[in-house]
């Protein structure tokens, strides 16, 4: 990964609170994984959150991968840290988990 | 190096198929989603990339959930993963599948516990 990706994928973490790369948007996910972070999202009272299609840009799709050291999309950040894939972000929710994650962001 | 040495056991590919038997077009091994739809791993490489690559591992169960042998449901027990969350011991085992998390594995869906945990 080149810097000026790295320093774009930066950018972008560090632009919303919640920050979700996925396959798709928030509105037309296009994968079964991305949709369930969106819905779990959804159903923690996160309306405004930044979903980055990373279908739209082959170098940020690549890029998120080394940036994370994470092999798979979707990938969550929560105040500029990573999360988890969706297997973590629905298991955190399920376990009440995710509600003290996202709470600083709500008091904002 | 020839390309067909590099393909670990267990796998077909396009590269493994001598140039003129091949048919369709080259580029469908770039798939228009970043897959290689020649490419396929079996259930047990992949129990056996993370018994051999994860510490200590004590039970592993693989399956496939779609049958078409790209998208895996793993349960991984091991002690190595005390006192580490969540992200940590994922990255333990996608670091022991390696280059298979590159485009052969497209989906893999996790469950972690140390055997205390199991147990519970």
């Amino acid at each position: 990964m080149d810097d000026g990706t790295r320093d774009k994928i930066q950018q972008i973490v560090d632009s919303k609170p919640v920050v979700l790369f996925m396959k798709g948007t928030r509105l037309f996910p296009r994968c079964g994984f991305s949709a369930t972070v969106v819905e779990v999202l959804k159903r923690s009272g996160i309306t405004d959150f930044e979903d980055v299609d990373v279908l739209k840009d082959p170098a940020i799709r690549q890029g998120i991968k080394e940036f994370t050291k994470w092999p798979t999309i979707p990938q969550l950040y929560v105040n500029g840290e990573f999360v988890g894939g969706c297997d973590i972000v629905r298991d955190m929710y399920e376990k009440g988990e995710l509600e003290t994650v996202l709470a600083p962001t709500k008091a904002d | 190096m020839t390309a067909q040495s590099m393909v670990p056991s267990g796998f077909s590919t396009w590269e493994s198929v001598p140039p003129g038997r091949r048919s369709g077009s080259p580029d469908l091994t770039r798939g228009g989603r970043g897959r290689n739809p020649f490419v396929m791993v079996e259930p047990s490489v992949v129990e056996k990339r993370i018994r051999e690559g994860v510490e200590g591992v004590t039970h592993v169960e693989v399956t496939d959930l779609t049958g078409t042998k790209d998208h895996y449901e793993a349960v991984v027990v091991s002690p190595a993963f005390e006192g580490k969350n969540r992200v940590a011991r994922q990255r333990m085992v996608f670091a022991a599948l390696g280059e298979l998390m590159q485009g052969p594995i497209h989906a893999l869906t996790f469950k972690t516990y140390t055997p205390a945990e199991q147990e519970s």
